[in-house]
């Protein structure tokens, strides 16, 4: 491999690296059982003995396939928290959450951007209000490549992230609502994969949906 | 933990807001009232800590440690502590580094008991980037650049893991490990052209 790799691109892709590990998905609720005993770090057996290796494989492969007949239910939520995490992280990692004094976007510029890493565009057609967007780029969020933009909202930022592959993080099918102590998001399935919307508690997100939902034209 | 919901479910407040809680106050009544109010708020303000900060917690003490069973076991062992300390945060904007804090001198306790580094091969194949969403390059690319960061010297890649997931400055890195600024800054430096050397060989990177 050996290409020219612009300092920008070189970030993005240490940051993907760096953040794309997660936790367990029972790790938060574990770590709010204050009435349990404290947890103890396991002792590691330096080095392991061959049963040892043996058991540590095949004792999870096998609880997880009993949990997993026993949980099946609950899969789509629990991927659909580890959405919203990682959404949630990658929006307070890129910042620029105070927009009020930003520069608003040409929209052309937006939908060059929009357009090479999505297909689709925001229609301007017959001149509807306008949506002020301060921040359009690539991004990395749910291990892969998405677009985020970032708009001025009616009492702050509005973080908008088009996330192209549906079945790889949930394929839930139907609208479902995420939120942080700060923050609430609309997840909104299209048909070209996930549209996310989050505001500050008092914004309308569901007007912004059905905004950017109506002026959402794809190309290919 | 972000809470998730269905659309038809009626949106409820989350309970774990850091901001909202008031920090705990010493009981000034004598009926039982007031202490009660102040542990709750404690664990409200816990839970908001938690669920703030346990991804990034998590990522940091991956990365330490190279490994996700030792990342889960510090991850529990800084928030028990924190939660036996938490009086002792008296703002919310420290909490992050507070925590980061913790989670270095429980990692520095491990080195402590002649524990060696872990570099679990089955954690860097369960962390690679999914082969259904990404280009062959790209896969490629974050392959390398995962076991690269693994291998970086402790001195390179822990500047750049408070940098990338704690979202901290060059002075505030610094700080918590007790270096001045410039070597810091060159640290940053330096990893960024040794995994820049691994994608990219032939860019010839000068170190600084």
């Amino acid at each position: 491999m050996n290409r020219n790799l612009h300092d920008k691109e070189l970030d993005e892709l240490i940051r993907g690296t760096l953040l794309s590990v997660s936790p367990p998905a029972d790790l938060h609720q574990r770590l709010l059982q204050l009435d349990a005993p404290a947890p103890q770090p396991q002792p590691r057996a330096w080095p392991a003995s061959a049963n040892d290796g043996i058991f540590r494989r095949v004792l999870p492969v096998a609880a997880c396939l009993v949990v997993a007949l026993g949980i099946a239910f609950w899969s789509t939520t629990d991927r659909q928290a580890q959405l919203a995490d990682e959404i949630f992280t990658h929006m307070y990692l890129e910042g620029q959450l105070d927009n009020a004094a930003a520069d608003v976007l040409p929209l052309a510029t937006v939908n060059t951007r929009l357009k090479q890493w999505t297909g689709a565009h925001l229609d301007v057609a017959d001149e509807k209000d306008d949506l002020d967007v301060t921040f359009a780029k690539d991004c990395w969020v749910a291990k892969q490549a998405a677009f985020h933009m970032i708009m001025k909202g009616e009492s702050g930022p509005v973080t908008v992230m088009m996330i192209p592959d549906r079945d790889s993080i949930g394929g839930a099918a139907r609208e479902f609502n995420i939120s942080d102590a700060k923050y609430s998001g609309l997840v909104t399935p299209t048909e070209r994969g996930y549209l996310v919307v989050i505001g500050n508690k008092r914004e309308p997100l569901t007007a912004y949906r059905n905004l950017l939902t109506g002026r959402l034209e794809w190309e290919y | 933990m972000n809470t998730v919901m269905t659309a038809k479910e009626p949106a409820k407040e989350p309970a774990n807001d850091l901001a909202k809680v008031p920090p705990n106050e010493p009981s000034k009544e004598k009926h039982g009232r007031t202490v009660i109010d102040g542990a709750a708020a404690r664990r409200q303000r816990y839970e908001a800590l938690v669920t703030a900060y346990y991804n990034d917690i998590f990522r940091y003490a991956y990365w330490l440690g190279k490994s996700r069973q030792l990342a889960e076991d510090l991850t529990q062992e800084t928030f028990m502590r924190a939660w036996r300390a938490f009086d002792s945060l008296q703002s919310e904007g420290a909490a992050k580094a507070w925590l980061f804090t913790i989670l270095r001198r429980e990692n520095a306790r491990r080195f402590e008991k002649f524990q060696p580094d872990l570099d679990d091969i089955e954690d860097h194949q369960s962390a690679l980037p999914d082969a259904r969403v990404h280009e062959p390059d790209q896969q490629m690319e974050m392959r390398l650049l995962h076991k690269a960061i693994a291998e970086l010297e402790p001195e390179y890649r822990e500047p750049l893991i408070l940098q990338v997931i704690g979202g901290f400055s060059g002075e505030e890195i610094a700080t918590m490990l007790d270096l001045n600024n410039n070597t810091v800054m060159t640290r940053l430096f330096r990893a960024r052209n040794k995994l820049r050397a691994v994608l990219d060989p032939g860019s010839q990177a000068q170190d600084a």
